[in-house]
């Protein structure tokens, strides 16, 4: 029986010789079973990193688009005569908020004015929060810790304090910590789109063919969904005091582009309280870039 | 941590706002567990039933998303004959943090009233409601309601 037994194919084994039979034949085109397996090895492979990593040299972005895609690489040339290093967020769609979170913050620290005005404009966001609905218990525990890391801040011995820097990277690595800081970003762009639903609308039609509420509940709240213009502008015209400038790296641009994204009511705040960062894009993610 | 701090601010919460119609509360004080009662709404073949609900938080709530149950059976398109699973896109997708245990029954509560007969969990309710047969499948619902959720 068991001699016998070992003689016959495995059913199984049969079953998949035949789907690996159908996937070759004619087309390259993957199983469905092969796009899902890939996908979560990404996943996987993501998991392993760190939410925020630690600052690179830019040398290190161009080794990403080596033998890959030549153009990038000469687009990430053309950064490297203005930027020196480049910080690497984890890749699980939350890399824009979770971008700017850190450069917000790591551009805050050693700052008390910026720090007192960056918290105030958080704290008026909350009573904004409640006005449009959202119940406070919800976010006051994220806002709480997002304003003990501005404090941290405040208290550093100078801007870019490095140890400050180290105690900020572990901070934003903590999962609990920094997806619940997330979460309330998330909100605060989901609460700002809704604010100025008139402007954005025709951008998420044409973009997503959905409606303010419905781009709101699918593509801003939900963690781990990626942002798009409609978002990072929500988010900087909310925060305020924060500037974006996103590097595009993208094959079909002849040049690297940049975009800012800045409040509108940005110019009526002082200098010493605005915070200027900058990322860098390329299809599906985005990183921190430092200027040299 | 996080997320039983989240659920004791939502179980306070709701000790503030009493609603017969949906009676939510935690399971033998284990915060990660709790029952809802839910009267089925009016003018829908559920009216007058009591369902009952099993929601179970994972430890990343709010981040993560609930997963809902019906303990009680009915014939509902999204809603699974045997198991009682829910098919509800904010259990699923579109999951935000800002949705609280509260509001998802709610919205379990809303579903009943609108069924969406194009993604059924139940084929058979589905089929009736995609074929227009709205008394077939108002009758069979209202039978498992009297059989079933009638208390």
């Amino acid at each position: 029986m068991t001699a016998e037994g070992e003689q016959q194919p495995d059913a199984a084994d049969v079953a998949n010789a035949a789907a690996e039979a159908v996937a070759t034949e004619g087309d390259d085109r993957p199983s469905d079973a092969d796009i899902i397996a890939h996908a979560a090895s990404i996943r996987d492979e993501q998991a392993q990193r760190p939410l925020v990593g630690s600052r690179e040299p830019l040398s290190s972005l161009m080794d990403d688009f080596v033998g890959a895609a030549p153009a990038l690489v000469s687009k990430c040339e053309a950064l490297a005569k203005s930027h020196s290093h480049v910080r690497r967020m984890r890749r699980d769609g939350n890399c824009f908020f979770r971008a700017f979170l850190f450069g917000l913050l790591e551009r805050l620290i050693g700052r008390p004015e910026a720090c007192a005005a960056a918290k105030k404009r958080f704290g008026d966001y909350g009573k904004k929060l409640v006005e449009a609905g959202y119940q406070e218990f919800v976010f006051e525990d994220a806002l709480e810790l997002l304003q003990e890391c501005i404090d941290k801040c405040a208290g550093a011995p100078g801007p870019m304090d490095e140890s400050s820097v180290v105690t900020l990277e572990s901070a934003l690595c903590d999962a609990v910590t920094s997806n619940h800081l997330v979460m309330l970003l998330r909100m605060v762009a989901s609460c700002e789109v809704s604010r100025r639903a008139e402007f954005f609308e025709p951008f998420i039609q044409g973009a997503h063919d959905c409606d303010v509420e419905s781009f709101r509940r699918r593509f801003v709240e939900p963690m781990d969904e990626e942002s798009d213009h409609v978002v990072m502008s929500a988010l900087s015209e909310a925060v305020c005091c924060a500037e974006v400038t996103v590097e595009y790296l993208s094959a079909d641009q002849a040049a690297a582009e940049a975009i800012q994204f800045k409040a509108e009511d940005a110019a009526q705040l002082d200098e010493s309280c605005r915070v200027h960062m900058t990322m860098v894009y390329r299809p599906g993610h985005f990183d921190l870039l430092y200027p040299q | 941590m996080a997320a039983r701090l989240r659920l004791s601010k939502e179980l306070k919460e709701i000790s503030r706002d009493k609603d017969a119609s949906l009676v939510l509360a935690p399971r033998d004080d284990n915060l990660f567990t709790w029952t809802c009662a839910l009267t089925g709404p009016s003018d829908t073949p559920y009216a007058g039933g009591r369902f009952h609900l099993l929601l179970r938080v994972p430890d990343t709530y709010p981040l993560a998303a609930p997963t809902v149950t019906f303990r009680t059976r009915i014939f509902h398109p999204n809603v699974h004959f045997k198991t009682g699973e829910v098919c509800l896109d904010i259990l699923k997708t579109q999951w935000s943090p800002a949705w609280t245990l509260q509001s998802v029954c709610r919205a379990v509560a809303a579903l009943m009233a609108h069924a969406e007969p194009d993604s059924p969990l139940n084929c058979d309710a589905g089929n009736l409601l995609r074929a227009g047969d709205v008394r077939g499948y108002n009758s069979i619902a209202r039978m498992y309601t009297v059989e079933c959720a009638t208390e």
